[in-house]
């Protein structure tokens, strides 16, 4: 077994965390582009579609409208996990139904 | 599988196992987390470091000090950890030690399938042997040891040649940025220049006591593909990882597992003894042991090339301060006290003549200590 480090290294024991937690999702979030640019390579490889499509497409309609939806509902989770207020069933299955 | 559809590892000079792209770009980020980290964070501590008055004092007469070493490094970490960067530093250094593992070894058993496949190529025999010997007791300070924060150690995972292979050394380390070697060195080609480091034009027989696999004795190839070559290690894992890439490769290797302190070469039977990385991986008095044995083994007139981190009195503070970190947080018991030793006067109070201690480095790695047996 690998211990885990006896102090942590910025002096805070919560910052060590939250800073491990940021670094951890920057590496997720390198794996997700590394897999789309390997994705937009490989369709457009094959003929399936053009990275330029994908550049010059705008989403409408109910594409828009979804987009719409999970962009603000992923600013209010990160964002607004600061400033939580407390919980209730209600508030938690109005949320489930934005 | 057939070797040929294998890609070739910048680290491991012969085809082996790709990661799956979840695994690979894993690794590939904390390559690129550690190079950025150890250059650009690290340059920022550093100017942190010397613009802290104690810290530019330390810097000036660093070498000179009339103090022990833990004194010495005790005021260099004191002004270190006044700067936030550092400290930023030093929690990515950790992160990536420990990310290799906790990223790598996932990433190898998703492979596991590929590489039960690629071990069971029939490889076309080079010539060389491996010669295990289990009778052979593992001293308590390799074996308790979880190397550089590889759980388990050396031999504690069937597939580490794959997740170091494949994973750690091509998508890592060849970004350097960790312990001495800086960010953007180019390890293959260090181990060439320190093959190099030999000061005749040929040799007959060159040993590396604590070969680990085959990537020094492939250098040593390079330079001189006359020469015989032998390496021995205590871990049959690595040795097993060793011959199978020498043979791959085409080049005869003979393996052995030995102590280096007790090789059970004749005397007098080889003509160059190289060690590469190995002094800091064992006690004092293992490390003048194994010289002692080394210069045994060596013919009349023969060369022992070393190369390892550099003295704590060869670096600017920082760099002493960071040498020494990774004895406590990167699995390396034995960095502080083989760096606080000028091996040079050790080598010459053994015996060695010619003895010579430079850096082929710009930040004072690879660091060289070479010295011959009297003719």
């Amino acid at each position: 077994m690998v211990d885990a480090p006896k102090q942590p290294y910025t002096g805070d024991e919560m910052m060590d965390n939250l800073i491990r937690m940021n670094t951890e999702l920057m590496s997720e979030l390198w794996v997700l582009r590394d897999r789309v640019t390997i994705l937009e390579h490989m369709l457009q490889e094959k003929g399936a579609i053009s990275r330029k499509a994908i550049d010059d497409f705008v989403p409408t309609g109910d594409l828009a409208k979804e987009l719409v939806r999970e962009r603000d509902g992923l600013v209010e989770k990160v964002v607004g996990g600061a400033w939580m207020q407390g919980f209730s069933v209600e508030s938690l299955v109005a949320k489930a139904k934005k | 599988m057939t070797n040929a559809s294998l890609p070739e590892s910048p680290i491991t000079p012969f085809k082996t196992v790709s990661l799956a792209q979840r695994g690979r770009a894993g690794m590939e980020f904390l390559g690129s987390l550690q190079s950025f980290v150890a250059g650009t964070v690290r340059q920022r501590a550093r100017a942190d470091f010397n613009a802290d008055p104690e810290g530019a004092a330390l810097a000036q007469n660093w070498a000179q000090r009339n103090e022990p070493w833990s004194e010495r490094i005790a005021k260099a970490k004191a002004v270190a950890e006044r700067s936030t960067t550092y400290r930023y530093d030093r929690l990515m250094q950790r992160y990536v030690a420990e990310e290799v593992y906790t990223k790598g070894i996932p990433a190898t058993e998703a492979r596991r399938a590929e590489a039960e496949a690629f071990y069971a190529i029939p490889i076309k025999p080079a010539g060389g042997s491996l010669e295990l010997d289990p009778s052979i007791p593992i001293p308590k300070y390799h074996s308790e040891t979880e190397w550089h924060l590889m759980p388990g150690g050396w031999d504690g995972y069937d597939l580490y040649g794959i997740t170091m292979g494949s994973g750690v050394g091509p998508l890592v380390f060849v970004r350097g940025g960790f312990a001495a070697v800086e960010a953007g060195d180019d390890l293959r080609q260090q181990r060439i220049d320190v093959a190099k480091q030999f000061p005749k034009k040929s040799y007959g027989r060159i040993y590396e006591p604590g070969c680990g696999g085959f990537g020094t004795l492939a250098a040593v190839h390079k330079v001189f593909p006359e020469a015989e070559l032998v390496g021995s290690d205590l871990s049959p894992h690595l040795l097993r990882q060793g011959h199978m890439g020498a043979e791959r490769m085409g080049i005869k290797v003979d393996f052995k597992q030995r102590d280096a302190r007790d090789t059970k070469e004749p005397s007098n039977s080889v003509d160059g003894v190289i060690m590469y990385a190995l002094q800091h991986e064992m006690p004092i008095d293992v490390n003048i042991d194994t010289l002692k044995e080394a210069l045994r083994i060596l013919k009349p007139g023969g060369d022992l090339v070393m190369s390892d981190p550099p003295p704590f009195a060869a670096v600017h503070p920082l760099q002493a301060v960071v040498l020494d970190w990774d004895t406590e947080h990167r699995g390396e018991p034995f960095f502080t006290v083989t760096r606080e030793v000028e091996w040079a006067d050790v080598m010459k109070e053994l015996g060695f003549v010619n003895v010579e201690a430079y850096t082929i480095g710009a930040q004072g790695y690879p660091y060289i200590v070479r010295g011959s047996k009297p003719a």
